[in-house]
């Protein structure tokens, strides 16, 4: 319990935060609309996009969004002194790496939420009554994203070059997320039932459960630098 | 027995090939207010970091307050105000925001986390500045929140790192005053100036190359 009550004053730390340096926030979103309507343009008109086309664009959106929130997520802690203070307090470590983890889910929840409904228009994702499992599968992709990206974002905010190696390091880090969450997409959108999907969605649970096993071991000696 | 507040036991702290610290043997007792001198790089701020529970020692082990600091690092951390070089606050909260947070950290709750807030910000005289986001407070102002950030969780070891550089000396005497008023708290603090901490340290030991090369008692 003290674990999660701390993650959460953390998270909700960072998030009044973020609701203080808006532009941030409105930069990121501003980055996935113009790639997503560069991507529409790419592809020609909107209704010749397949399903597949669709969707592994939208992930890919999803990443390179991303990105941008992993930068700072733990280097805006280091640039500005205050990972000290995070080291003065008597909780775990891992209260600190999950309270970054809550608080990237959200942020990339409300990119999630403008990304979708343009989707519709931009990528020929279309609406349909499993709509609903595409919103879990986009869940789900994005708590392991947020582990992933949290994780390498401490591993890397000590480095000078931190800025180039977090994409360098996530990139293949982030294989096994989208892989499967790019099929599953496809596969909810295609009409197809829950059990032409459930195997994607056990190698993404097997993967959260790796990341935080990875983390639980070594992000302690981590944060000591 | 005779509990130490700090009792460092053959701590040394390498990086790579570098010594910071050097099978320092140093005990202080409950209570003492020690000056940390040296020139830069001396290992003044990594042994009050090591001290701290910032850093683990390569080699040698550390106790605070009886407790072993690897072992016990959350209880240890309890009995610990520690302020660095730069400040801890978050820039774009205010002042009552981030001492808010810091409370909560070490689960302090509801009403009494509201009354120590009130209280904290009243002993470092900043409470008309609790509104007041940390980025558009002066430096002085800063380090005021910052003592005050660890005065909320009323800890038996205050370790200070230069706390008063960069500081006028209006700043610098309110300071002063406040940590004489901490009676019977252990207090560390670092600074470039033996005139300073000569003025109300009974102790001083003095770093040189990572390694202690005096250690001298006041009357």
């Amino acid at each position: 319990m003290g674990l999660l009550r701390d993650s959460l004053n953390i998270a909700v730390r960072d998030i009044l935060i973020e609701s203080r340096r808006a532009y941030e926030l409105w930069s990121i979103i501003f980055f996935a609309v113009s790639a997503m309507v560069m991507v529409s343009i790419a592809w020609g008109t909107p209704i010749s996009i397949t399903i597949e086309e669709g969707v592994a664009s939208l992930w890919i959106i999803i990443f390179f969004t991303s990105i941008l929130l992993f930068t700072t997520t733990f280097s805006r802690e280091m640039d500005c002194g205050t990972i000290g203070g995070l080291k003065t307090i008597p909780s775990s470590p891992l209260a600190t790496l999950f309270g970054k983890v809550i608080y990237s889910v959200v942020m990339l929840l409300l990119v999630i939420v403008v990304l979708l409904p343009l989707s519709i228009v931009f990528i020929n994702i279309q609406p349909s009554i499993d709509i609903l499992e595409l919103f879990l599968i986009l869940i789900i992709g994005i708590i392991d994203l947020s582990f992933a990206g949290s994780f390498v974002s401490s591993i890397v905010m000590y480095s000078e070059g931190k800025n180039l190696l977090l994409p360098f390091l996530l990139f293949p880090i982030s294989m096994p997320i989208f892989i499967p969450a790019i099929l599953s997409s496809g596969k909810i959108l295609q009409g197809l039932a829950f059990t032409e999907y459930s195997g994607e969605l056990r190698l993404l649970g097997a993967f959260l459960v790796l990341v935080i096993m990875v983390a639980i071991f070594s992000f302690e000696t981590i944060m000591e630098e | 027995m005779n509990k130490f507040a700090v009792e460092c036991i053959d701590i040394t702290k390498q990086y790579g090939h570098l010594y910071a610290l050097r099978k320092l043997k140093i005990n202080i007792e409950i209570g003492e207010i020690v000056g940390i001198l040296g020139h830069n790089g001396a290992g003044k701020s990594t042994f009050l970091k090591i001290i701290g529970t910032h850093l683990s020692p390569t080699a040698g082990s550390l106790n605070i307050l009886g407790n072993d600091a690897k072992k016990v690092r959350s209880k240890v951390r309890r009995s610990i105000g520690f302020v660095g070089h730069t400040s801890f606050m978050y820039d774009e909260l205010t002042s009552e925001e981030n001492l808010r947070f810091y409370g909560k950290m070490f689960s302090i709750y509801g009403e009494s986390l509201e009354k120590k807030i009130d209280q904290v910000l009243d002993q470092v005289d900043i409470d008309k500045y609790r509104y007041v986001a940390i980025k558009k407070l002066s430096h002085g102002l800063r380090k005021r929140v910052d003592l005050a950030r660890i005065f909320l969780h009323s800890p038996e070891i205050l370790i200070l790192d230069e706390p008063f550089s960069g500081l006028d000396q209006t700043v610098v005497e309110t300071l002063v005053d406040l940590l004489k008023k901490q009676s019977g708290v252990t207090s560390l603090l670092s600074s470039h100036s033996s005139e300073l901490l000569k003025e109300f340290c009974g102790r001083m030991l003095t770093f040189s190359e990572g390694k202690l090369v005096n250690d001298t008692k006041g009357d």
